[in-house]
């Protein structure tokens, strides 16, 4: 697909996005709301996986440690400033897959993915099983943050609308964002990495320290998901950081096609969209996602991402790779 | 705590740490060997456990459930290695953690629908159905001691199959070497015999003496090659493999 026709698709899908609160249903606009929390989510784990080479299956652990920290950080009766609370949690999220990467970056393969899945499961547990959080029941945010500077305030939070579209506003600057540092030398760099990190050894890359710079700020853009999600909702449990979260947002990410961010946005939407829809539909709902996923990988090697190319080479009646 | 029932949680541990054994040797030749990484493992578990119950529950008899069991998830395996894992063996393991997530669904939701969500037990045979008394008020049941007799057995004779047996040296001739290439591929290659690797006659006899005789040196399949290459012709194949430490002694 040609730059211009993918620039015109990826431009009505995010019309038709911002479209959604017209519908003025406060159940879709959380449901939209929601996928497009996971979809930032999901671009930045793939990040890792599709452009890095790096396998986490602890993602989840940096999504809740933010999400826990806007809920710590924000005073109980009042609400917290916006764009104190913003940065603080998404630098925590940072610091911690700062730390956390300079002990798993010294692994690889299969190894990797156990080590990570360990450290996400250790801080699955601070927050379980300590009084910190508030346990297993998880602790909630009574006020939204407000974005006033200086008294003025641009938008407001507690405002499903609004929220939504600070929630869509964010996901386009992040998918702009990662799709400008893959430009960048540095992103060049972990994409050689990707495919043979020995190579780039000898060029004179430390790849350790790309590595290590790909992981925190995937930790981050990871961090920045769980602190939407926890505005979103207004409460965190425990469970934003356990192993089925990351499973489920590794499985978008595969879902879409690794190794393309407008993948990773359309598989979180696909696997959100299959769970609710399925889910209305009938009580057996995992039969029909289940089917869909084998399907999906039998029949559309490259995920979601692949379909374009395919649509293109059919109607141009070429081979079908 | 007494000694009694120190030695119960010893059992129990015991017991239960075998099955889990069987499990994960199941598990490391389909990763290990295959290069499939199948999350639906714990699914195939679970399917032999309600195998286990509908069958004791037809039948009438754990035995009869056993005999018939076991072909039943052999045929089972096969098609599902026919339908969905032998197209992906050449893809990203990746893609295998999704399609197996998906089986796992499925498995799941078919095991719901077709046996329902309540907790069934089976019946214990007759001749298992007793316990040896430890103290006073504490016994051990003799079925869960031939539950572990079971899997030991099973271990060795899965070790004899693997490391004694030519169909076990064939399958760790299949296991990955340190290129990432199966280590057969380098010899049955080398001779243009790779058509044969699965099939029969001379030519895969041939092979099959060479694998083992390297196997039992510990020779690395590429040396071999090298040697041919270089017109190394007489002689044993290639020296025993040393032992890096080896080398560093004075």
């Amino acid at each position: 697909m040609n730059a211009q026709a993918s620039l015109i698709l990826k431009l009505v899908a995010l019309a038709l996005v911002a479209c959604v609160p017209l519908s003025g249903e406060s159940f879709y606009i959380e449901i939209v709301g929601k996928i497009l929390v996971m979809a930032i989510f999901a671009m930045s784990l793939d990040l890792l996986v599709g452009f890095t080479g790096l396998v986490s299956f602890g993602h989840a652990a940096y999504f809740g440690i933010a999400a826990y920290a806007v809920a710590l950080l924000s005073p109980e009766y009042e609400a917290a400033n916006l764009w104190l609370v913003l940065p603080a949690s998404v630098s925590l999220s940072a610091l911690a897959a700062f730390v956390i990467g300079l002990f798993v970056l010294r692994t690889k393969g299969i190894y990797f993915i156990m080590v990570t899945l360990a450290f996400a499961q250790m801080a699955y547990f601070i927050f379980h099983d300590t009084p910190l959080g508030g346990g297993s029941d998880g602790k909630y945010l009574n006020n939204k943050p407000s974005a006033s500077i200086f008294g003025w305030e641009p938008f407001d939070l507690s405002n499903e609308v609004h929220m939504f579209y600070f929630i869509l506003v964010m996901m386009v600057l992040v998918y702009l964002f990662l799709a400008r540092i893959l430009q960048s030398p540095f992103g060049r760099a972990l994409v050689g990495i990707k495919s043979n990190e020995h190579r780039m050894q000898s060029l004179g890359y430390f790849t350790f320290r790309y590595k290590l710079g790909a992981f925190t700020l995937a930790g981050a853009l990871g961090g920045l998901a769980g602190f939407l999600y926890a505005v979103l909702f207004g409460f965190v449990t425990p469970e934003l950081l356990s192993w089925h979260e990351s499973g489920n947002v590794l499985l978008m990410v595969i879902l879409g096609g690794m190794g393309n961010l407008a993948g990773a946005i359309a598989g979180a939407f696909a696997f959100e969209a299959m769970r609710e829809v399925f889910a209305d539909i009938t009580k057996y709902w995992q039969l029909l996602m289940g089917g869909v996923i084998v399907a999906v990988v039998l029949f559309l090697p490259g995920g979601l991402a692949g379909v374009p190319g395919r649509i293109k080479r059919a109607l141009q009646g070429g081979e079908v790779k | 705590m007494d000694f009694a029932s120190f030695l119960i949680q010893t059992l129990n541990s015991l017991q239960y740490g075998l099955l889990l054994f069987l499990v994960a040797s199941g598990l490391t030749l389909v990763f290990g060997i295959m290069g499939i990484i199948n999350l639906a493992h714990g699914s195939f578990y679970m399917i032999g456990a309600y195998l286990a119950f509908v069958l004791t529950s037809a039948t009438g008899s754990l035995v009869a459930a056993i005999a018939l069991g076991i072909p039943l998830a052999l045929a089972f395996g096969a098609f599902l290695e026919w339908a969905l894992f032998a197209h992906l063996y050449k893809r990203d393991h990746l893609e295998q953690v999704l399609l197996t997530y998906g089986l796992i669904l499925i498995f799941e939701q078919l095991r719901s629908l077709l046996v329902g969500d309540d907790v069934h037990g089976v019946a214990i045979p007759d001749f298992l159905d007793a316990s040896i008394q430890l103290t006073e008020v504490m016994s051990y049941p003799v079925y869960r001691l031939a539950i572990s007799v079971v899997c030991i057995v099973l271990a060795v004779a899965l070790y004899y199959v693997i490391q004694r047996t030519r169909l076990g040296m064939m399958i760790r001739a299949g296991n990955d070497d340190e290129h990432g290439q199966p280590r057969a591929d380098h010899l049955l290659r080398d001779r243009g015999h790779r058509r044969h690797r699965l099939g029969v006659g001379r030519a895969r006899r041939r092979a099959d003496r060479r694998l083992r005789r390297h196997l039992r040196q510990g020779a690395h399949p590429r040396t071999v090659r090298h040697r041919r290459v270089c017109g190394d012709g007489g002689g044993p194949a290639v020296a025993p493999r040393r032992h890096p430490q080896e080398r560093l002694r004075p």
